[in-house]
Order: structure tokens, then sequence, then C-alpha cells
């Protein structure tokens, strides 16, 4: 399919006094290229993003993959099946100990002291950190 | 027994009912249970709960005499005062000095806490030993039965306990007693031992303690052991009240499963020798710019040079494949993969700066973008800038098309959009005529095997993004059996910073992304065993010396700090003395404005007087007056505010002779720095090491020479984190990933292999990818190897030869070798009868699946084409065998 002709550069580029990186044509390519994965002025004001990775996969589960075909969401590590250990937030030693409070793990009386004088601000980083953030207890 | 000695007695009270207590509510009862020590004969427990009227506690005399008379300490709980004084009256009176333990801690009155009084309860077992053993409410269930004799043996390998009876003695004790040990648990839990009676009391020993056992040791201190915890050892309360009674036990440290380090006198000096080692500063390195390349012939012989571009998430690597004997050094650009468009840019400012052209990463980091999204280029504008910057920067000359055929880098399976969108850029804008794709780390195994040699291996390739693990048989990609874990360098720095940001709040915007790069690549490793690493850890003296504490850069003209108070005095006073000074200027130049004024008015009223009529009247005309009335109010005015003025002006002057200190309070200054100052306590509270040393922190800023002091503000102590952050990829739950970590994935891709297959692939288990480079990284993986591998079964782990380069070197050879077969290179004609996603299998590519998906020329039109084309291509197109 043949490349819609549109100047891709704006043309304000060409009339600035110094030459610039952008405003310059770079020889060895074609300035009437456009992406057709891009919106542009062509398809309107809506949908001028590119695709991320999640709509790119989703788009792809859509299509005939066989059983045994490899494709990027098949190659994803299946999740761990041994029981995690349990580590400090604060010192990253091993914790044996939950502070029933705030949730944080720890190993020491000190740290203990330590994170009950922590903002809560501090409190929801250490959790956010494991992903620990949940309300549901 | 002498009638003296009956009158020992201790008061044992009841405070707790423990739920694991036998004894809750018997009395001389017969108790027998797993917690009991000794051998099967009979034991009795014995609680009282309130002495008779001497204070002394029936029926237990007999026993406890006996007992008690080795044991120096008593341990109390709350006593009444009167009781208290006649036990130790009594007990003076027998010649043993009465100790009263005063450390308690229960959560059940905070009075009785504050007061210092341990609540415990003593329980008396009787055994063919006679032993007493007591133990702590509170530490009960933390005191492993058998820990304190072990202790014991580590501290005195060659004394055994006393085994023999215990004589009942009278009067004073004639034999004096060993030093005895105290030993205290990773919770402050003491115990106090001793060889003679096997005794195991739990103790915080105060002063009266240490100084009724020198008295009944009549040597000096005893020991003190800590065990698994030195640094609750270091704060526990013991040894603090023995330094501060000027009395030094001497200390040794056990670690848990290991033996008696050598003692340590002196312990307050470890930390105040304050190792200036160990400080690092930040890089903070600037990339310097590209410059633009002449292409030079290498770029033009009889067939066009191929162009080897590694496009990786992090790093782009872009280079001539030059033929002939000798193929060149590394890649002419290497450049970070992210383009920052400038606020302006729209407007006509200076367009997108890529690479190496940004400088430095962090004041742009928030502009920073980067056509990758995980492992695969989203964003193809940028990825078009990208390459623009490296066609440009090599010297690519040819006009309106790039003439050389391009290898180019994908992701593992990657999309078919993605290929097709990739396909379309460089056949549709840059006009190349053709394109081979591979995968990186498939590029840097066949550089790393010999040539022309068909191998199998597995190969771990650990990235910025991502991590995959790759099994290879007979020289193809084995592509169903890949698994890619989704956590990588990026996501180290990331897990790096936060912690970093967490421990240090006052430092948020200092800890930035390019720093924890720097950490990673420079200061951090893989532990060969995690646990174990950490238990190393937890020792002070290992953390000190192996803490890397990184110095940000800091200013040291803080506002005020380089002055001292009076200094500060005297420029608020010149300030007050110049305004001053401003103001009678002003008001002497006023004052002179209206006497001239005056003046004038005065002279017009004489006019009047004189009787010059017509002159008089030009002249209120030229003032704008009406009468002479308003003349002469005028007048009136005008003379009194000359006074005013007059009055003023002496007055200032009078003022500026006396000094006056303006009172205005300078807060300003100090509440900048306390901020800082409670981040550092903060910081410093859980740093045991500098517990000592708070109190000095705490000190107003007013003093003179604070230079080092803001040194030691500015570091960041990085201790743990060198090994927690690039752990992540082992244990991904450390950041709350739920994927396996390599080797569990490691372990569940071999097992859907047979066993032989297993062998030949753990021969040649092969390392690449930035993200491997940490020291330490291959002795892991041959470590967890040997743990899922059959007994003596071998393997074999290679680290690539450099894990960066490798992809783009084994590029280049592959390119080299396959430049005249057309077999492997994608050309023009063949993108445009089948489709951008179109591949070429070969040695190191994906595998390809024949779906075709329709081209996306313009969104609206075929948007919703569901892509449900069969595979009209032919199935048999893309296999290479």
């Amino acid at each position: 399919m043949e490349a819609i002709s549109e100047n891709k550069m704006l043309p304000s580029d060409f009339s600035t006094g110094p030459v610039e990186r952008a405003a310059k044509p770079l020889p060895f390519k074609d300035p009437n290229f456009v992406h057709s994965g891009h919106g542009g002025a062509v398809a309107g004001k809506k949908n001028r993003t590119w695709k991320n990775l999640k709509q790119i996969l989703a788009s792809e589960r859509a299509l005939p993959w066989q059983l045994n075909d490899p494709n990027y969401f098949s190659i994803d590590a299946p999740p761990s099946f041994k029981p995690a250990k349990k580590y400090s937030d604060v010192s990253g030693l091993l914790a044996n100990y939950t502070d029933p409070q705030s949730k944080l793990r720890f190993s020491t009386i000190e740290e203990f002291s330590y994170i009950r004088r922590l903002p809560s601000d501090v409190v929801t980083g250490y959790l956010a950190l494991r992903k620990a953030t949940s309300i549901v207890p | 027994m002498t009638q003296t000695v009956h009158r020992f007695f201790v008061r044992i009270r009841l405070q707790r009912q423990h739920p694991r207590c036998p004894r809750s509510a018997r009395r001389f009862g017969r108790v027998s249970g797993p917690d009991f020590a000794g051998s099967g004969a009979d034991r009795r427990v014995f609680s009282f709960q309130s002495p008779d009227a001497h204070g002394c506690l029936p029926g237990l005399r007999e026993r406890l005499v006996t007992s008690l008379a080795y044991l120096p300490l008593l341990l109390s709980g709350s006593m009444a005062p009167g009781v208290r004084a006649e036990c130790e009256r009594r007990l003076q009176s027998c010649g043993r000095s009465l100790a009263i333990c005063t450390f308690k801690r229960t959560t059940r009155s905070k009075q009785a806490r504050d007061r210092g009084f341990h609540l415990l309860r003593l329980a008396w077992f009787r055994s063919s030993a006679s032993r007493l053993r007591a133990l702590c409410s509170a530490c009960r269930s933390r005191e492993p039965r058998g820990l304190v004799p072990r202790v014991a043996k580590q501290i005195w390998p060659d004394k055994a306990p006393f085994r023999g009876r215990i004589e009942k003695e009278r009067g004073r004790s004639r034999q004096p007693l060993e030093p005895p040990l105290v030993v205290i648990n990773s919770f402050g839990a003491s115990w106090l031992y001793t060889l003679r009676t096997r005794d195991i009391v739990p103790t915080a020993p105060n002063e009266a303690t240490l100084s009724a056992r020198r008295a009944g040791c009549g040597e000096s201190s005893g020991e003190v052991a800590g065990f698994s915890d030195e640094r609750c050892l270091k704060s526990s309360v013991a040894l603090r009240y023995a330094r501060e009674r000027g009395f030094a036990p001497s200390v040794r440290t056990l670690v848990r499963g290991g033996g008696a380090r050598p003692a340590r006198s002196n312990m307050a000096a470890a930390s105040a020798a304050g190792p200036a080692a160990n400080v690092f500063p930040f890089r903070d390195a600037r990339s310097a710019p590209d410059p633009v390349l002449e292409a030079g012939p290498v770029a033009y012989g009889p067939l066009p040079v191929p162009l080897v571009l590694d496009n990786g998430s992090f790093q782009a690597r872009a280079g001539w494949a030059c033929p002939g004997p000798d193929p060149g050094p590394e890649p002419r650009l290497q450049f970070r993969a992210v383009c920052a468009r400038g606020r302006g840019a729209a407007r006509g400012g200076p367009g997108p700066q890529v690479g190496n052209a940004l400088g430095s990463l962090e004041p742009l980091r928030w502009m920073l973008r980067s056509p990758f999204d995980r492992n695969v280029p989203v964003n193809l504008e940028l990825q078009e800038l990208l390459f623009d910057y490296s066609f440009q920067h090599l010297g690519v000359s040819s006009q309106g098309c790039v003439d050389h055929p391009i290898v180019l880098t994908e992701a593992v399976c990657n999309p078919l959009y993605s290929r097709q969108m990739m396909s379309e850029l460089l056949f549709e804008c840059y006009g190349i005529p053709k394109v081979a794709y591979g995968i990186d780390s498939l590029f840097s195994f066949y550089h790393n095997q010999p040539k022309n040699l068909i191998s199998s291996g597995l190969i771990i390739s650990s990235g910025y993004q991502c991590t995959h693990i790759l099994p290879i048989l007979e020289g193809r990609l084995d592509a169903k059996n890949c698994k890619r874990i989704n956590l990588g360098g990026s996501q180290a720095a990331g897990y790096l910073q936060r912690l970093l940001q967490l421990k240090y709040p006052g430092h948020l915007a200092a800890i930035t992304l390019s720093r924890m790069e720097e950490i990673l690549h420079e200061h951090s490793y893989i532990a060969e065993d995690y646990v174990e690493e950490l238990q190393k850890w937890r020792c002070p003296d290992y953390y000190e010396n192996n803490v890397h504490k990184m110095q940000l850069p800091f200013s040291s003209k803080l506002l005020g700090s380089t002055l001292t108070s009076e200094e500060k005095q005297e420029r608020r006073q010149q300030q007050l003395r110049r305004l001053q000074e401003l103001n009678a200027r002003r008001r002497e130049e006023k004052l002179q404005l209206d006497q001239e004024r005056l003046d004038r008015l005065l002279y017009v009223q004489e006019l009047l007087e004189d009787g010059q009529m017509d002159q008089f009247h030009k002249a209120l005309i030229e003032l704008n007056m009406d009468s002479p009335e308003e003349l002469q109010s005028y007048i009136q005015k005008l003379s009194s505010a000359v006074e005013q003025a007059k009055q003023k002006i002496l007055q200032a002057e009078v003022t500026l002779e006396v000094d006056v200190v303006d009172s205005k309070p300078e807060t300003a200054d100090l509440e900048q720095l306390e901020p800082s100052l409670e981040d550092v306590e903060s910081m410093h509270d859980f740093e045991p090491l500098f517990s000592e040393e708070t109190p000095e922190v705490e000190k107003p800023v007013t003093t003179v020479q604070p230079v080092f002091n803001l040194a030691a503000y500015h570091q960041l102590y990085v201790g743990t984190e060198r090994i927690r952050a690039p752990e992540i990829i082992f244990q991904p739950s450390l950041i709350g990933e739920e994927q396996a970590g390599i080797a569990e994935t490691l372990q569940y891709i071999l097992d859907r292999y047979p066993k032989d297959v297993q062998e030949t692939l753990v021969q040649n288990v092969f390392l690449t990818g930035g993200n491997t480079m940490y020291p330490g990284m291959k002795a892991r993986i041959e470590k967890e190897l040997l743990g899922m591998r059959p007994f003596r079964s071998s393997f074999q782990v290679q680290l690539a030869s450099n894990p960066v380069l490798d992809a783009w070197y084994g590029a280049r050879d592959w390119a080299l070798d396959h430049l005249d077969s057309d077999e492997v290179w994608v050309t023009r004609k063949e993108y445009e009868e089948k489709g951008g996603e179109y591949l070429k299998e070969h040695c190191a590519s994906n595998i390809y699946v024949p779906i075709h998906l329709p081209k996306q020329a313009s969104r609206s039109s075929d948007a919703q084409a569901s892509g449900k084309g069969t595979g009209a291509s032919g199935s048999g197109a893309g296999e290479h065998a």
C-alpha cells in the first residue's frame, strides 16, 4: 500500500533561521513518510498515540495461534511455587516478625522501634515496594 | 543448718499466667512436661502468692537456702519497701549480699516499667541437682533450652560445669565463685549462669548486680556474652550500666552456629573509629556528544557494507560490519536509547535531543522518552529519531535511501505487529535493500562459541527490562520452551532508588536513577548464598567494614551556618543603621523642599503687605490660589510641617547614638536545618553504630565548624542494599512480583526435557546481558544448578566475554558470514509481497509463525480488521533446518 503522501515535517521548521537538526531534512530518508501505526493528522484528532505493549499483546492474542506456537505472552515465566522468604522491610535481613499495626516486617528490636516511629507515608512506601498495600487484611 | 540461714528468703511473685505455664494454679503439685529439663526425677513446682509476716515464704526455706547459697543475685519483683529492707538486712547478716534486679519488662503498668522492675515468675524445679531455674515471664518463650549452657561451652570450652552435689554450706561461702556468665540474647533478655551451680537465672544486671558479683567472686568483671546479635549486645542494659560505672566487662560475641569471636574490650571505641574508608563520591558522569563521523572507505566496498544495529532498551549500539581481515573495533556508537523533547520543540525550538547529545540525563528525567515498552519498540516515531541519530553519526550519506543492508536485533518472540511496524519504518522511510532480524542473546552466544560448531546450550540473558532463559538445541532456538522473567536492571535500579528514598526521605531529590545505576554498576554484587550473606551483614563489624557510604554533593555554605551569632547580629545592626540613615536623608530633603516653598509663600505674602497688588495677584494665580486667606492658611500648614520635620530629625539623630538591637527572631535559618537534623536522627536511630553519636548531632548548629557533620549528613549508607537490589531476579517476591526467579524457572525449563537432553543443555549454560555483570553472578548460578541437578552430575557455566557488547560483535560476525546468502535476508520485494511481519529464520532468529497481519494504512479504515487471515504465505516459507 502506498504511503500517504504527506509532509511529515511541520512547515514552520523550515522557516526558522538557524539550521537545526530537526529542521534540516536528512538525506537518507524519505521526507514524505508517515507511520501507519500512528494516527497523524489523517486519522483525525483521536487515536494519535501509539499502541503500548499491553494493547499490542491484546490484539495479538486474537490471532489464530496454534497450541505450540511461541509468542510473546506464552513465554512469560510461571509464578513461583515455592513460598517466598520474608525479609525485613527496613534492613533486608530475614524477618521473623511482622508489626501488626503497620504490617511491616522486621528482624530486630531496634528495627521495631524504628518502624513504630516512621511517618505514615514512609510506611506506605515500604508496603508499596513489595506490593502489600491492599486494604484487605 | 544454722538458724540464720533459714532466714534466707526470696520473694516470688506470680505475675502472669503464661499460656504454656504448666503450673498455673498448682501448688506443690507434680508436674512434668516438655518444658522441664533434666532427668525424670520428681519435680515440684511452688508458687507463692504472698509472704508471711516476716516476709518469709513458708515451705520453701529449706530448699531455697541451699540453692541460693550459690547465687550471688536475687531477683525480685516489685517488693514492698519494708520487705526489701528486711531482705537485705537478713542476707547481709549471713554474709551474703543481696542484689535486686531492677529491670522490668512488662507492659502491664507503665509506672512499674519506669521503675525498672523485672517481673518474673520463679519456678523451682527440684531435680537431682537442686537447681533453681527462673524464667522470665516476658521472655520465657524465647529462651531456647540449652542456649546458655551451649554458650557457656563456647566461652569456657575447657571448663566443665560442676557435676557434684552441691553441699549445704554454712555462713559465708568459702569457695570463690568463678566469674559468672551473663548471656544476652537478641532480644536483650539476659541470663546469669554460673559453672558451679549451672543455674540459669534471668537477669539484667545493674550496678548492684555487678558489684555483688564482683564481691562474690573476688575477681573483676564477669564475662558477658552476646548471643547472635552484637548490635543488641552493645545496646543492652547490662553493658551500658557496666560502661557507665567504669567497668568494662570482657565481651564476646557469638554468632549463631559459629564459635566465639575474640573478645573486644572496648566497644565504645569501635564506633568512634569512624572510618573515612568506604566513602565514595558519585561520579555523575555526563555523556559527551558523539561526533558526526565520516563513514570512510570502510563503508564502501564492492557490496554495500551492512550496518549492524543492536537495538536495546537500555543502550543502542550501531556500527559497520566491515568485511576484510580485520573486522574492526567496538561499535562506533553506543548511546542511551532515549530522547528528550524539550518544551520548546513544538514552537520551533531545538528539536528532540537523542542519546549522548543529552549530556546528563537527570535534569531531563521527566522529559525522557524511549521507544521501548518493556523490551519491544512500540513508539516508532522515537525509534525513527534514534535511527536518524545513528545513521547521521555513522556517516550514512546515500541520497534518498540508506543503501546498506541492516542487521537489527529484536525481542524474543517479538509480536508480529511490532515487527511489521519496524519493517515498514526501515523499508519505507529509509529504503534499505534488505534486513535481517535476530535475537541479541543468540548473537552473543554464537560469538562466544567456537566457530562452525553446532552446539546446544541454555542461555540466561538478563537485560535492562527482562531476563530470558533460552534453550538452544542443535543450534536452533527452542522457542516453545523459552521463558521470560519481567525483571531486569531497570527494576533493580527502581527498587534501590525507592529503598534509599524511604530510608533517607530528606534526600529525595538527590537520589536519582542515574546515581542508582552507578551504585548498581560499581558497588553491588550478588551473594552466593543470600541468607548466609545476610547473616554476615548482621554483625556490626562486617557492616562497618563493608558499608559503602555514598557521598552526595553538598554545599557547605548553608544559610548562616558559617556565621556565628555575633556576626549575624552585627549584620543586622548594620542593616538597621543603613535604613535609618536613608530615612534621615529623605526627611532632610523633604524639609529642604518645604522650606523653599515656605520661603516663596512668605515672599508672596510680603508682596501683599507691601501693597503691590497686581504682582500679588499674579503670584497668587501662579500658585493656584484664590485669596490671601488661603495663602495664609497654607503658609501656616507648611510652617508647622517644617517644624515637625525638624523635630523628627533631631530625634532620629538622638536614637542613632543609642544602639538598638532588634530582637527579631531569626528562625528562618534554624528551621531549614532542623528537618535535616530530624532526618539524620531518624536515620541514625536505626543505625545502632551511631546511637552514641546522636547526642552530639542534636546540638544547635550555631557552634563553629560544622563541616564534618555536614558531610556525614549527606552520606547514604548502602549496606544490605548492595545485595538486595540485584537479588530481585532470583527472588522476585522481594519486589512483589509473582513470577519465579531464575533458579526456579531454570528448573521448570529443564524439567520439560528428557534427562539426556537436560544433561546436554546443562553442560553449556551461558550468561549474557548487561545485568549479569555483577560480581558473584556466575558463582550464584553455579550454586543454584548444583542444588537442582542430580548428585554428582556435572554442569558448566560460562559468562560471555563482554556481556554488554557481545551481541553486537556476534551480529557483526554473523553479518559478515552471511553476506552472500539470500536465505536469511528479507528483501524489499519480499516485504512488499508478504507483509511486514515476515521473518526469515536463521541460526539466531525467532521462530516465524506464519500469521498474516493486515497492514494498517489508516487507522479508521481497517482498525477493526480482526486479522484472521489464514497463513496464505505458506508455512514452508520460512523454515530452516
